[in-house]
């Protein structure tokens, strides 16, 4: 009842949010802003190049803007030319602004350099986006690390300056992970993106899938049925569930705690077995259309979950005491790569990692996202920041998962499971779509533009970059070996590094 | 009498940057145990046997995978896995990883699939085995 009474009466904190951006862009920078535009559920505001300064002083030293971290910069091109995305993020990071501004065509590199370091000026964790190691002099780093030898370590070389066995200085280079084609998904219909765009997340390819759709979805004003609605949320909440027990088992494995490791991952292969029932597919389900969802489940699927979930519940608490009983282990991950909630609010870290750090950030909760509201749980908080909590608040969150699972399952709707649409016979003009979707690692944006029935551009924001961003910050003074203990404790998933963007 | 060798203990390097690496690590696993095969996963090249080459590349990654062959000691043998290095890569089109990585060096087994299952994987190396 409460639920109702809060949906029927309020709008959403993230709405609020949006609309408290527009009036003040319309107060303070009107001058400079050639166009705002309402992508979604987020602010898009198209910028020149020259303007880009004054708007970023006004975001930066103005309060109401409340615009504290750098959520990305990326560039994709569309029919207009290279375009360079920015994204800023408030002091609750699911809320976020984007910016949009055109590169020079025939200086694509160069321009791009300039405006990072524009906003380097006002935001210093757009440093990232420039640092290339071939600008490192050779001496000054004293240990590499190259991608793949450790675990947690994909995508990215670290070049790491060390003093008694300290970490002083620390240079990331993720060269090998920019294999994205700057025409990457152009010219393609809308049903393609949306089995493409999956791959952008290699541990839980629901969650672009649901993004994309739900753009769409908005764009239409086309309002899903209830089971599908449902059972989007039963397939969130499963691929969350395995890719925290995911990351328990590579946790488990760096601290060479060979029970925990065997445990967590029969629970995992659990998991994703039963989205292997409901979808086909392990990891990338290609189960998402517009208005709902391909295929139903049966009522036989939803009985077996039923029936597991509290086995699942039981060995999962068995691996948490197992762990957490051991205070060798205890000790290791306590005050062990700490990242205070402003500077992680700096770097744009979202989901578990910003929530360890005592930051209440859900975008479950903050924006009416899909069926959530229906479902009562709790958004876990850490306090210090550092591996210890980010552990903890992922184990807290599977049981919360568990319990959403659990209320999914007892109140399935019947009905039917899709809006019949064909997307290749619907115009939608010439639009641009703008997506956030709290995923596993995070809030993952997915920025579209669409021309009639085709996609004109694509440009995917994953938390994961931001993590990488922030890790100069939390590994400077860390142990050396404790590098891969506090990479692999901040989750990042490769498949979101394959942006345009350098750094 | 060195296949007899090799088929009791055969090391197995995963190369490249792709979402097939999780699928093959999965056979380490307790539930697929690829060990009980006596395979072993490593990540220094000099003890590597079997190269398993997946995912996405770009100018860079390619010639570091090529780099990571030539430090193997011989015999060595390598294994394309997954539908990006044999059917062209999905986030860059105009790429056809296999037919730059095959110039240089010779593939012995395909393993096809996006990502294939852990099962797949352990099946093509176990049909490898019969094969050395």
């Amino acid at each position: 009842m409460l639920g109702e009474l809060y949906n029927r009466t309020y709008s959403s904190p993230k709405l609020l949010f949006m609309e408290k951006m527009e009036r003040n862009v319309h107060i303070y920078i009107e001058q400079e802003v050639s166009r705002v535009f309402k992508a979604g559920r987020e602010i898009l505001l198209e910028i020149e190049g020259r303007n880009l300064s004054s708007a970023l002083h006004a975001f930066k030293n103005i309060a109401d803007f409340d615009l504290k971290g750098l959520g990305g910069i990326s560039f994709f091109k569309n029919k207009y030319g290279p375009q360079m995305l920015i994204n800023f993020t408030g002091s609750n990071p699911g809320f976020s602004l984007f910016v949009k501004t055109g590169l020079d065509r025939n200086n694509i590199r160069e321009d791009y350099i300039k405006k990072v370091k524009e906003i380097s000026h006002f935001y210093p964790a757009a440093d990232f986006y420039l640092w290339n190691i071939d600008s490192v002099n050779a001496g000054d780093w004293d240990a590499v690390i190259y991608s793949q030898t450790l675990e947690g370590f994909d995508g990215f070389d670290l070049y790491l300056n060390l003093e008694d066995g300290l970490i002083k200085k620390l240079w990331v280079d993720n060269e090998i992970s920019r294999v994205l084609d700057i025409e990457f998904l152009r010219h393609i219909n809308i049903s393609e993106a949306i089995t493409c765009i999956s791959r952008f997340d290699w541990q839980a390819g629901v969650f672009p899938e649901i993004a994309l759709c739900r753009a769409f979805e908005e764009y239409m004003q086309l309002k899903i049925p209830r089971r599908a609605d449902y059972i989007r949320v039963l397939l969130c909440e499963l691929f969350r569930i395995a890719n925290h027990l995911g990351f328990i088992t590579g946790m488990a494995h760096i601290m060479g705690f060979d029970t925990a490791y065997s445990s967590s991952f029969l629970e995992k292969e659990k998991v994703l077995r039963i989205i292997e029932i409901i979808t086909g597919s392990r990891y990338f389900p290609n189960f998402m259309c517009i208005g709902g969802i391909k295929k139903d489940i049966s009522n036989e699927v939803a009985g077996r979950l039923k029936k597991q979930i509290p086995e699942i519940y039981r060995n999962i608490l068995d691996i948490e005491k197992i762990l957490m009983d051991d205070f060798t282990l205890i000790e290791r991950l306590k005050d062990t790569g700490i990242i205070e909630r402003d500077e992680a609010l700096h770097y744009g870290l979202s989901g578990p990692n910003i929530r360890a750090s005592g930051c209440r950030n859900d975008l479950r909760k903050d924006d009416d996202f899909i069926s959530y509201g229906d479902f009562s749980f709790t958004v876990p908080v850490g306090r210090t920041g550092d591996c210890f909590n980010r552990l903890v608040v992922r184990f807290a969150e599977i049981y919360q998962s568990l319990k959403i699972l659990s209320q999914v399952t007892g109140k399935l709707p019947v009905g039917e499971i899709l809006k019949k649409i064909n997307p290749a016979h619907v115009d939608l003009g010439r639009t641009t779509l703008i997506s956030s979707i709290e995923c596993p690692h995070g809030n993952i944006k997915v920025y579209t533009e669409v021309e009639g029935n085709m996609v004109d551009a694509i440009c995917v924001m994953g938390p994961s970059k931001n993590s990488l961003s922030g890790i100069g910050e939390i590994l400077r003074g860390a142990r050396f070996e404790d590098v891969d203990l506090i990479i692999g404790s901040l989750d990042i998933s490769p498949g979101e590094l394959i942006s345009n963007s350098h750094g | 009498m060195a296949g007899s060798i090799l088929k009791s203990n055969l090391n197995i390097l995963v190369a490249g940057f792709g979402c097939c690496k999780r699928e093959i690590f999965a056979a380490r696993g307790p539930l697929y145990d690829i060990q009980r095969f006596g395979l072993n996963f490593v990540t220094v090249p000099e003890n590597a046997d079997i190269l398993v080459v997946q995912g996405i590349y770009n100018r860079e990654s390619l010639q570091r995978m090529i780099d990571i062959y030539e430090r193997m000691n011989e015999p060595k043998w390598v294994f394309a896995v997954g539908s990006c290095m044999i059917d062209g890569n999905i986030f860059d089109r105009g790429v056809r990883m296999l037919e730059k990585f095959r110039e240089k060096v010779k593939i012995d087994m395909y393993v096809p699939g996006c990502p294939p299952r852990p099962e797949a994987f352990i099946y093509a190396v176990l049909k490898f085995l019969d094969y050395i």
